[in-house]
């Protein structure tokens, strides 16, 4: 029989063992990356990709400045227009947006594709909770609110399910005009203007550039009357991420087609979240520390695996969770993280002592029997 | 928005004010002596609870059974309020500058008295507090206001007949524990609740209070978490009755010199658990549940551990599940704050008065595969119904777990004692036959 080891008294670095520490130093470290980490290679473009030679000069996602570092495609909101010093190519909506545009040949896009997919199965949604740069721009805004004191808004089943809709949304409407304005057909009229329709809007464009203190300054293009519009989109989308991010929490990550991508591949995923339903009195603390708002790590008595598509695994309700090993990490059946209820041991001077005579007086005057 | 309000119509002012409520010495000397009585038999049977080797217990009995604490809370010109039962958020009385008393008593000789007003057939736990404040008896005389939980029957009438007699409040707890529909039901009763307390001590609560309090009683937690898994490593150093010991005085005593005095514990039970770090043979832990067994009619607890057996862990409202839980804050804001409270007071304390019982089921099994016990023991106090009407519940899903179940139906009553002494001496005769085959097969060894 192994016995249970004691899990009082003051741990050295204890904040080392917060999954909360290691999340906000990997958003600082991917973010600093995948934004700032292409200055290293000053390559710049000699001529263009053929990927990208669709684009019509003066467009609002003209795409300029070095080359990335990686060519690839990870599953986070990595954004492909930070001119100088973006990392990698960019996101997974920008790679099917653009190869259905430009008709690439599958042996060109299938690559990417499974670098995705892989990428993806590995750690399913940790890729949004600890990797994307742009709700790492978003868990900023969350912290400004918190610092000043602020409530927020929480959001029930029923509104997830739609933004989730929304999602699907999106990400429909970007593969089918995507494929609608193939080149072939627009020759240069006005739906030109529509390449990548997402990226158009997608906060990223406009936040990540701003961020990296170089890009395109696509912000105000008003060349076309379907510019125009999209430019003034973008600039209500970014404002809305901010409303988001400053009054939801991770509201938005509910409504991202990049998220959603990443999301099929949450479930059946090696990394696992375990919950032991026995050890569970469902107090809530994990569905009200939840950024995302999802209520099924408490409500859940059936199942041990706790995977959803829209959890994006920052591990907050593993943290919370008063429970000792109610609620577990696992990566390929290893624990990784369990949930334990933090004992502060107080420093010693506080602890009175009592001597043994105090006891005698009680034993005296009281009688036997009840 | 003005405050809800008992009808005043059929209010029958008993007692007109605090100071000139009738005295009944006699039953309030009862209730003193029986507690003394009870902390000496458990120093009569230290052979079984290393209870006396324990110089730290000595505060808490002082606490249950002498007069330091009763004369503090008589000295303070803080409010006291009487909480009668285990989901009034105590943080929120302490933050609002009041001082929180669990009142929650099993004393049978105040019955008499309370059965002047209450009928026969209610919860005997119920009508023991009642009797004790009608009689005088400390520390529920002391209190200046009384603030009912409505978990089950007898306390939802109880708030009633308590307006005659204090300023009360209840707290509508509701039973079927669904967070979307009965949880912003729950927030705006525990809001109402603040604000009744505001009005009580003349004090507003703001963030600040919330906070301090909160941390107090997290801190509070801590220690006895300290506690609880120093006998989760250790469960033969202090017995059953000792740990219910601590839990009772948490009842009325100082929160930070509670906490301080349960550390002093530790250090004196981790000197022990160095030096005998093994179980004694024939060591026989068992689980109690059910309805909480109150001070100071200790008669089950008392039965089981006289009997050889060790009460290494319980569910009881009286026991581990006053403290075990925390309010776990996300957000330091008052919002926040309330939001925390309410999700602690609505999910720690598993009490059968829910519609779902999955909730305790669970902690039984988790408790019994954790201390390892040979038994688990349901004290059915009786006329508490929720309690009844769960037992065949648990029987079938401890049978699943191959783990005997021993229903213990009593009252508050003494003359019951050698029935239930026989019952459960045999019940620990069958499991130590069933038990020992069991962990040979489960391939323990012969440790636990």
């Amino acid at each position: 029989m192994t016995r249970p080891t004691a899990t009082w008294g003051l741990r050295p670095l204890g904040v080392l063992r917060t999954p909360r520490f290691w999340r906000r130093l990997a958003q600082v470290v991917f973010f600093a990356f995948f934004v700032y980490g292409g200055w290293v290679s000053a390559v710049a473009f000699s001529s263009r990709e053929a990927r990208e030679s669709v684009v019509p000069e003066g467009s609002l996602v003209w795409t300029q400045g070095s080359l990335p570092l990686l060519d690839a495609y990870p599953p986070s909101a990595v954004c492909r227009f930070t001119a100088r010093g973006r990392a990698v190519s960019g996101c997974i909506v920008a790679l099917l947006s653009e190869s259905l545009t430009v008709a690439a040949s599958a042996r060109v896009v299938l690559p990417y594709l499974l670098v995705f997919v892989l990428l993806s199965f590995l750690v399913g949604r940790l890729w949004c909770g600890w990797v994307c740069p742009l709700s790492a721009l978003g868990d900023f805004l969350n912290a400004l609110r918190r610092w000043l004191g602020r409530g927020f808004f929480s959001v029930g089943a029923e509104w997830r399910r739609k933004l989730r809709g929304g999602a699907y949304g999106l990400f429909g409407g970007t593969v089918a005009v995507s494929w609608l304005i193939r080149p072939e057909r627009y020759k240069a009229t006005w739906q030109c203007w529509l390449f990548l329709p997402f990226c158009q809007v997608c906060p990223a464009r406009l936040a990540c550039p701003l961020v990296a203190g170089a890009g395109p300054t696509s912000w105000g293009a008003f060349t076309h009357p379907v510019q125009a519009f999209m430019t003034v989109a973008s600039w209500a989308v970014l404002g809305l991420f901010a409303v988001t991010f400053v009054t939801a929490r991770r509201l938005w990550c509910h409504l991202c087609p990049i998220g959603l991508a990443t999301s099929w591949f949450n479930r059946g995923s090696p990394l696992e979240l375990v919950k032991e339903p026995t050890r569970c009195n469902r107090c809530g603390a994990c569905a009200d520390a939840c950024p995302m708002s999802l209520t099924h790590v408490r409500d859940e008595k059936e199942h041990a695996v706790l995977n959803s598509p829209e959890c994006i695994l920052c591990l907050r309700c593993v943290e919370v969770c008063p429970r000792d090993d109610c609620l577990t990490l696992k990566f390929a059946r290893l624990p990784i993280v369990k949930s334990r209820f933090k004992v502060t041991r107080p420093p010693r001077r506080v602890r009175p002592r009592l001597t043994r005579e105090k006891k005698e007086e009680v034993r005296e005057d009281a009688p036997v029997g009840v | 928005m003005p405050l809800w309000e008992f009808d005043q119509r059929y209010r029958r002012p008993r007692v007109p004010a605090q100071g000139a409520r009738v005295r009944d010495e006699a039953v309030a000397a009862e209730a003193r002596q029986a507690a003394r009585a009870q902390i000496a038999r458990m120093h009569a049977g230290e052979a079984q609870g290393g209870h006396a080797s324990l110089p730290a217990l000595t505060y808490f009995e002082e606490v249950v059974a002498g007069d330091g604490r009763l004369a503090e809370l008589r000295a303070t010109s803080a409010p006291k309020v009487a909480l009668f039962c285990n989901f009034a958020p105590e943080e929120l009385v302490h933050a609002a500058g009041a001082v929180p008393v669990r009142v929650c008593a099993g004393f049978p000789g105040s019955i008499a008295a309370a059965e002047q007003v209450l009928p026969r057939d209610i919860c005997p736990l119920v009508k023991s507090t009642f009797g004790l404040l009608t009689s005088g008896a400390e520390p529920v005389s002391l209190c200046d206001a009384a603030v009912v939980p409505l978990s089950c029957d007898p306390k939802t009438k109880l708030a009633q007949v308590l307006t005659d007699y204090l300023p009360t409040w209840v707290i509508d707890l509701p039973g079927r524990r669904d967070y979307v529909r009965d949880m912003p039901v729950w927030l705006s009763e525990i809001r109402e609740f603040l604000r009744w307390l505001e009005k009580l001590t003349g004090k507003s609560v703001g963030r600040r209070q919330l906070r301090e309090s909160i941390g107090l009683f997290r801190r509070r937690t801590e220690a006895f978490r300290a506690l609880f898994n120093l006998r989760r490593r250790y469960p033969h150093l202090l017995s059953g009755r000792g740990a219910l010991l601590v839990t009772q005085a948490s009842f009325t005593d100082d929160v930070a010199r509670w906490t301080d005095q349960v550390w002093a514990l530790l250090a004196e039970l981790e000197g022990e658990g160095a030096r005998q770090p093994e179980p004694p043979a024939g060591f026989l832990p068992v689980l109690l549940t059910g309805a909480p067994v109150a001070w100071p009619n200790w008669k089950v607890a008392n039965v089981i551990e006289e009997a050889g057996a060790w009460v290494v862990a319980d569910t009881l409202c009286s026991g581990t599940h006053r403290l075990f839980d925390p309010v776990v804050v996300d957000e330091w804001t008052t919002s926040g704050m309330l939001r925390a409270l309410a999700l602690r007071y609505f999910s720690a304390p598993i009490c059968p008065c829910f519609v779902q019982s999955a909730d305790r089921m669970d902690r039984v099994i988790e408790l019994s595969r954790d201390f390892h016990v040979r038994g688990v023991i349901s004290h059915n106090l009786r006329l508490c119904q929720p309690t009844d009407m769960e037992t065949t519940l648990l029987r079938e899903v401890l049978k699943e777990e191959k783990i005997p179940l021993l229903v213990l139906q009593t009252d508050l009553g003494l003359e019951d004692v050698e029935q239930l002494k026989t019952r459960v001496e045999a019940f620990l005769e069958m499991t130590v036959e069933a038990g020992g085959s069991r962990s040979e097969r489960a391939g323990e060894g012969k440790e636990m």
